[in-house]
């Protein structure tokens, strides 16, 4: 217990009198590490779970019905939306057809100058979508579809083009709402459309996507009743596995997948973006925990004769080692404390209120809870050593050596 | 008087390739509660006897018995427990920690003596502080305090924990004239008040006036080994 106080009393003083300017250095080298941490680590975080959302959010839902092997449509649709919505956590259900469509834009209706491109025609139950998606909050131009609307269409900006959209070059353009788009469907059957409005959901998957709602394209295909796909929005306390099982229970004979099978881009995105963030997680340790053994290393150099008399006048090496690791510690602890601060008050506000534009959305700094106790286990365990090993390796030698060198 | 100190035959040579042989088999005793001064010319090994005699170093060959016990069977950590408990060393240069007060110097040996527990030990080390005559420097760092003063802290130090025997190693050759003859008045106030057993080393040959025996050395060797007596050194 008495060798204990020791050590903690001459940390203590070697930290409130060692030299002040030294301290604040180690502690904002400390800071800055703990930052380079979490930082680059929480972007790429941010970026996949943006990717994710925006899948979730403008495409996929939680789940997704498919037809059953081998059939193409979903048939009485209704009997599936009403038979998921009965199961507690789920929120809302969409049916929705999906073709293949040829556009056609004259822009100056005079055939000189006429734009052209194949692109998803979505069909959707408007007032139902919105339960479902985010599409009908992400209108830029125009308005959103009625259900009954027959001629109309909305389209994504990077089909209309004119909106500095990933893909302008293979847009329609510069459409604005209330120009006519023909569409010509895989099945022969063309429609003239006038575009009703343009949204920009930042997902550059839904962007070249169009919408009319179910009913007219019921009238295309000559179906009722029917979907290509039904997607469901659930409120995630519980994983979609759980969901899956609950509708297979209850006879659902459709496929069933989750949302992230649908991500396949995305997924080998993540999966990159999962190995970089801990390539460089190791390599921000790494650079930390070297710059505290250096700091330390130089403390203790700078000391070795200090060392050396608390050992002649019969000093526990131990005692002095644990003095050591623990101002090491400190700084490390220290160095957590301030850049957890930094990056909760300042970068993630900040970050929040200015996100960073990708393709794929609005990306916010994602710090989680486990990355920052990983983080923080990490960075005290690399003061801990680095305290430590120069600190043994000093008090290894012989007294004489310490003292004189 | 029994025996504190015993040196028999001990050699220090150092170096692998180039052998420098700085004790070449030196013996002698000490008694308790002398002051003994250890004397040569620079390069003599003198330091370096007192350095094996205070464990700071091991002898090449040779035995040492401090208080019965020979060192050389200590292990690393009794001997640490030995240096805190039973020895006290003075080093040249001042050496007290410049990031710890005067008090705190003095109270650090004996906050980890477990012998020591019970006693009340800021008020021994202020004890020992106003016994050095630095009563009022309780709370001043080395950087404010002179060197004669410094000394005198690493003496309170020494003596915290009550030590059989007490090394100093040519405390006052970085010291003036005045805070020579107080910390050499001081040391020689230890041994006659309470019996503390001293050996000091020292290159001036006025100091032979503190000491009850005298031990010169010589090119490694002991050349004479006197006690005094009736103040003539014989």
């Amino acid at each position: 217990m008495n060798n204990l106080r020791a050590s903690f009393f001459l940390a203590y003083k070697g930290i409130v009198k060692g030299n002040m300017g030294t301290t604040l250095l180690t502690v904002a080298v400390m800071t800055l590490a703990f930052i380079n941490l979490l930082f680059l680590s929480s972007i790429l975080l941010g970026l996949v779970n943006t990717m994710n959302r925006q899948g979730i959010n403008n495409l996929y839902g939680n789940i997704v019905i498919e037809p059953e092997d081998k059939k193409s449509l979903i048939v009485n649709s209704k009997r599936v939306t009403d038979l998921v919505e009965s199961v507690p956590g789920v929120t809302a259900s969409s049916r929705h057809y999906k073709a293949g469509g040829f556009f056609t834009f004259d822009k100056y209706k005079n055939g000189q100058n006429v734009n052209t491109g194949r692109y998803s025609v979505l069909s959707i139950d408007p007032s139902v979508e919105k339960n479902v998606t985010d599409i009908s909050d992400a209108m830029i131009a125009g308005d959103y579809l009625d259900d009954n609307d027959r001629d109309k269409i909305i389209i994504g900006k990077d089909i209309s083009g004119g909106y500095e959209g990933s893909f302008e070059k293979e847009s329609l353009g510069g459409v604005v709402p209330g120009d006519e788009v023909v569409v010509l469907y895989e099945n022969g059957i063309e429609r003239k459309y006038t575009v009703k409005g343009i949204f920009n959901s930042k997902f550059v998957q839904s962007d070249k996507n169009a919408f009319i709602t179910n009913r007219e394209m019921e009238s295309i295909l000559g179906v009722s009743n029917g979907a290509h796909e039904i997607i469901i929005k659930v409120d995630e306390s519980q994983p979609e596995s759980h969901y899956i099982t609950k509708f297979k229970d209850m006879g659902l004979k459709e496929s069933i997948y989750p949302w992230n099978d649908y991500m396949g881009m995305t997924a080998s995105f993540t999966q990159s973006f999962t190995l970089i963030r801990t390539l460089l997680s190791a390599i921000a340790l790494l650079v930390a925990g070297i710059t505290i053994y250096i700091v330390v290393y130089i403390n203790i150099l700078n000391k070795k004769r200090q060392i050396g008399i608390l050992q002649a006048i019969g000093i526990d090496k131990v005692i002095i080692v644990r003095s050591y690791t623990v101002q090491a510690l400190f700084y490390a602890a220290s160095g957590i404390i301030l850049g957890l601060s930094i990056l909760r008050l300042l970068l993630v506000p900040y970050f929040a209120g200015h996100p960073l534009e990708f393709p794929v959305g609005d990306v916010r700094l994602e710090v989680v809870a486990s990355e920052i106790l990983i983080s923080i286990a990490a960075l005290l365990f690399a003061g801990f050593i680095s305290g430590y090993m120069p600190a043994k390796k000093q008090t290894d030698k012989t007294i004489l050596e310490a003292i004189w060198g | 008087m029994s025996t504190m100190l015993k040196v028999e035959n001990v050699t220090r040579t150092f170096g692998t390739k180039v052998l420098t042989h700085a004790l070449k088999g030196v013996s002698f005793e000490i008694k308790k509660g002398e002051f003994v001064i250890i004397m040569g010319k620079s390069g003599s090994g003198k330091s370096t006897l007192l350095h094996q005699m205070g464990l700071l170093d091991t002898p090449t060959s040779g035995e040492i018995y401090i208080a019965d016990k020979n060192i050389k069977e200590l292990s690393t950590g009794q001997q640490t427990e030995f240096r805190l408990t039973t020895l006290g060393y003075i080093f040249q240069e001042y050496a007290i920690l410049p990031e710890l007060t005067a008090i705190e110097n003095v109270y650090l040996p004996m906050m980890v003596n477990t012998k020591s527990e019970g006693t009340p030990k800021s008020e021994k080390a202020k004890e020992m502080l106003e016994m050095v005559d630095l009563g009022h420097r309780l709370n001043h760092y080395s950087n404010e305090l002179s060197g004669g003063e410094q000394q005198r802290v690493a003496i309170a130090r020494a003596l915290i924990n009550s030590p059989q025997i007490l090394f100093a190693d040519e405390p006052c050759a970085n010291l003036d004239t005045l805070s020579t003859k107080t910390v050499l008045g001081l040391l020689e106030n230890l041994n006659k008040s309470i019996g503390q057993t001293i050996v000091m080393v020292s290159h001036d040959p006025d100091d032979q006036r503190y000491a009850d025996h005298v031990i010169w050395l010589e090119d490694g060797l002991i050349k004479s080994d006197k006690y005094k007596i009736k103040g003539e050194l014989i």
